[in-house]
């Protein structure tokens, strides 16, 4: 594979697992199993926060260097991600106090927050990014997954 | 490739009344058609060409559908192809008016107003889809990555304005404005029905589907090819309805438009029926729906090319229509209201800097409180009936239409309703620290 779209394979890949982690823990959580959707759900945060440090922490700093971006679409991102750690902390909460109404609701509005979050970020963001980087994706793509 | 720091910027992504104001007023308009069908009566449906049939179509595709699609394509712009449309609010504002203006005089012209009725009308349309178009052509011109979101928007588009070409000058010869055009009225159907409607639906659902329902992606192959194939076809049946060609050869070109439809359509069924997440949602029933009726009406238009008798039979074309707009269109735009709606209203609160005396974002009611499932849930039901009876009511049962029409039209009320509830839970809090809500960041999303 050329490194053309390193970045976007891979996060695009991750995404989808996030994706999954989600829903397994929403349809524990429907099937009033908590157990299972504590261990679901402990899973999918562990998951996403990683996702977005990998972001925030290595390939936006990249990004806003090669591309001199500071002020544009990863400002848009992370601020996104920090909607969606709120989201996630009032998840902990409804798990907490067993609340499944609560749980599903906020589940919902993460998973469309996630979708068009994602969307941006493969449809604009991660092109341009291998566009940027070019030949030192793999290098970013190692560090990122370093983390 | 350059990624100007315009896109996505903060202040300028589009506020809730863009969207807001155009999904507001659809269902309204279906409200109007459902009492036009019960105050027409089941007779006046017994054929495609009555004044009420032609009203009532154009309530639905314009008021309803177009209405819905138009304030859709601006929310959805920054998120599918990185660009915002130029000046939202001012080209909502006025995209809304002339729309809803046009629809209004066009449905007199229809019912027998004077002339000019039908002239101001076709102005006020054709200014209203100029606008929506130049926009969204000056936004497509300054997208740097050219991805298949932007070449599947880009053909819809284009449909759209051979579909509001054709409809403009119909608008006029149907008065006497302009020569008798009875020759090019298929082609505006053919375009709105078969191009702008399902190319649109089938750019969305290739990014929402797979998405948001957790479905395996669609098929390289098919998303390579099937808006080109669709487009491709309705060029060349276009071009051999009006050149001396045999009268199979059109048909044959419409075939393979028929054949690109049904296979969408089969092949969502199928992603849909794979999908992860399997709670009870009225979106996913709507896009079933959708697609099913999808399918059957290729099943019924190919029936018809087959067999004359049925294509010679003054129901045959309602019954497409129907199967088309309230079965195919409608559906999928109320499964999609379902859910941009809590989302814009839940994303406008929680990212709106909180104000004195107003909750925190923190506090910003989820989707499921801004419209509770349940009402989701039986808004489809009562459409899907009211679908069922009105198809029932145009085969020639016995008050199976004005049944139809009566729940249809209670459908749209139970729409306008969450809608409304949605915009005015919004308001309140937004305004309940004493001032008007800024435009969010990030509010491009979605």
């Amino acid at each position: 594979m050329s490194t053309n779209g390193m970045i976007s394979d891979y996060m695009t890949h991750h995404h989808r697992t996030c994706d999954r982690q989600l829903a397994d823990a929403e349809a524990a959580v429907d099937g009033d199993d908590w157990d299972a959707a504590s261990e679901q759900f402990t899973g999918f945060r562990a998951m996403i926060e990683q996702h977005f440090e990998m972001e925030e922490d290595v390939l936006f700093p990249e990004f806003e260097q090669r591309s001199g971006l500071t002020d544009g679409p990863t400002l848009v991102m992370r601020s996104e991600h920090e909607e969606m750690r709120k989201l996630l902390e009032q998840l902990q909460m409804a798990l907490d106090s067993g609340d499944a109404e609560t749980y599903l609701g906020t589940s919902e509005t993460l998973m469309v927050m996630l979708q068009q979050h994602n969307m941006k970020e493969e449809n604009m963001l991660y092109p341009m990014a291998d566009g940027k980087l070019g030949e030192d994706a793999g290098a970013v793509l190692d560090r990122m997954r370093g983390l | 490739m350059t990624f100007s720091t315009r896109q996505l910027s903060l202040d300028e992504s589009p506020a809730l009344t863009v969207p807001g104001r155009f999904f507001a007023t659809a269902p309204a308009f279906g409200v109007v058609a459902a009492a036009l069908m019960l105050w027409a009566g089941p007779g006046q449906f017994a054929g495609r060409w009555s004044p009420a049939v032609l009203a009532t179509t154009h309530l639905l595709t314009l008021g309803y559908m177009a209405m819905v699609m138009f304030g859709a394509l601006m929310q959805v712009f920054p998120v599918v192809v990185g660009q915002r449309f130029p000046r939202s609010r001012l080209i909502s504002t006025w995209v809304h008016l002339f729309l809803c203006v046009g629809v209004v005089l066009l449905v007199l012209g229809f019912l027998g107003a004077p002339a000019w009725v039908m002239g101001a009308a076709a102005a006020a349309l054709a200014l209203g889809a100029g606008l929506l178009l130049g926009a969204a052509a000056m936004a497509l011109s300054r997208v740097s990555v050219r991805g298949r979101s932007v070449r599947s928007l880009g053909l819809a588009l284009g449909a759209l304005l051979l579909t509001a070409a054709f409809g403009v000058w119909l608008a006029l010869a149907y008065v006497g404005l302009t020569p008798p055009a009875f020759a090019w009225i298929d082609d505006h159907v053919a375009w709105g029905l078969a191009g702008w409607l399902p190319l649109l639906v089938i750019a969305v659902a290739y990014q929402v589907v797979p998405m948001f329902q957790l479905t395996p992606a669609y098929p390289g192959w098919l998303m390579r090819g099937l808006g080109g194939w669709i487009f491709g076809g309705l060029v060349l049946g276009l071009v051999l309805r009006h050149v001396a060609a045999p009268a199979w050869a059109p048909a044959l070109a419409f075939g393979l438009v028929g054949v690109g439809l049904a296979t969408f359509a089969v092949v969502t069924l199928a992603l849909q029926h794979r999908r992860r997440r399997r709670l009870a949602d009225a979106t996913v029933w709507y896009w079933q729906l959708g697609m099913v009726c999808l399918a059957v009406a290729v099943v019924l238009w190919t029936a018809g090319r087959v067999w004359a008798p049925l294509a010679t039979d003054p129901r045959y074309p309602v019954l497409l229509g129907a199967l088309m707009i309230p079965g195919f269109a409608l559906a999928v735009i109320n499964g999609m209201l379902y859910k941009i709606v809590p989302f814009l209203v839940w994303l406008h609160l929680a990212l709106a800097p909180a104000a004195p005396g107003r909750p925190g974002a923190g506090a910003a009611p989820h989707m499921k409180q801004v419209i509770p499932p349940a009402h989701a849930k039986r808004q489809f039901r009562v459409h899907l009936a009211g679908l069922i009876l009105l198809l029932a009511g145009i085969a020639g049962i016995p008050l199976a239409f004005e049944a139809g029409a009566a729940s249809f039209g209670l459908g749209c009320v139970l729409l306008e309703r969450d809608v409304l509830l949605a915009l005015r839970l919004y308001r309140r809090r937004a305004g309940s620290g004493g001032q008007a809500s800024p435009e969010p960041a990030g509010a491009g999303s979605l």
